[in-house]
């Protein structure tokens, strides 16, 4: 598949994924009524699904950009999981601390990074002309 | 195919690292706290969806951060709704992207006031939903919306580089 249509497709996979984990295991009453774990788990399903696709997406791109994705967002995996563990094991974290991570895993499950990927894109596209044009 | 990140992209992405990450420290422990400036735009948007919904309602209160429309509580603009972890990605994406303070200034005080602008039309719109018990409020409210205010943002860093790109060939 030719890169731009994959990238849009993974875009449109990306708000597919976000949205399902905003709406089902984030906030009302489907959340509400799912078991703790359960919902957990769903977030990490989600986060792992972006990471996937997002890299396919970007995959056919300079390789800086994939790799940055894969990056970013194993990093951000590996903080989430972390503390998650340590959490079930030891409970030594505060609510409000848990909410501040809470907010960290919704930057990651959301279009966000795809469009900070984008502009960054964007910009090696700008320097390039610009090294490329002799009168600069 | 280049492996290696061009040398401008690189400075960009170690500014957006190095922010990303005083933000994350700063917030939490010392902003969010003391409720500054998230008081005042909580205020700000709840102000600004009770003087938009009056036009359109005769009886319309805020009462604290919540709307009532004709004594029915339809919204509640908690700390998240407020739209200010939004501008300061915005204002963080927009001081790594390299350009003159002035530009910068123009773009931040226009960005700024449109993604508050935005807010207030967003909670307004909600609150209107909400009060129709509308089917679609969720996913308004979870999604739709929140895309809209995401598109924009992005628009601005957009047209800030593309200045850029203006000025440089």
């Amino acid at each position: 598949m030719r890169a731009k249509p994959r990238k849009w497709i993974s875009f449109t996979l990306i708000l597919i994924l976000s949205w399902i984990d905003y709406q089902f295991f984030n906030e009302g009453k489907a959340a509400a009524a799912l078991p703790e774990m359960k919902r957990q788990i769903s977030h990490i399903f989600c986060f792992v699904s972006i990471l996937g696709v997002g890299f396919w997406g970007w995959r056919p791109y300079p390789y800086w950009l994939s790799r940055i994705w894969l990056y970013l967002y194993s990093v951000g995996l590996i903080l989430i999981l972390a503390i998650g563990i340590i959490h079930t094991i030891w409970q030594p974290f505060s609510l409000y601390f848990l909410d501040q991570i809470s907010s960290f895993r919704q930057f990651f499950i959301s279009p966000i990074p795809f469009l900070l990927l984008l502009l960054l894109e964007y910009l090696s596209k700008i320097f390039s002309a610009d090294d490329n044009n002799p009168l600069s | 195919m280049s492996s290696t990140i061009p040398q401008p992209v690189k400075v960009v992405l170690i500014k957006i690292v190095i922010l990303f990450g005083a933000w994350l420290l700063l917030y939490p422990t010392w902003l969010k706290p003391l409720g500054i400036p998230d008081t005042q735009l909580t205020q700000l948007v709840t102000a600004g969806t009770h003087w938009v919904l009056s036009f359109f309602y005769d009886n319309v209160q805020a009462v604290g951060s919540s709307i009532l429309l004709n004594d029915m509580r339809v919204i509640l603009i908690g700390t998240p709704c407020n739209g200010l972890e939004l501008i300061a990605l915005y204002l963080g994406i927009l001081i790594c992207i390299p350009g003159n303070w002035k530009r910068f200034l123009v773009f931040a005080v226009i960005g700024v006031s449109s993604i508050i602008v935005l807010n207030i039309i967003r909670c307004a719109l909600l609150a209107w939903m909400y009060y129709q018990q509308m089917s679609v409020a969720d996913f308004a409210h979870h999604y739709a919306f929140k895309l809209i205010i995401y598109a924009c943002t992005f628009w601005g860093w957009y047209l800030y580089s593309k200045q850029l790109r203006n000025k440089r060939v």
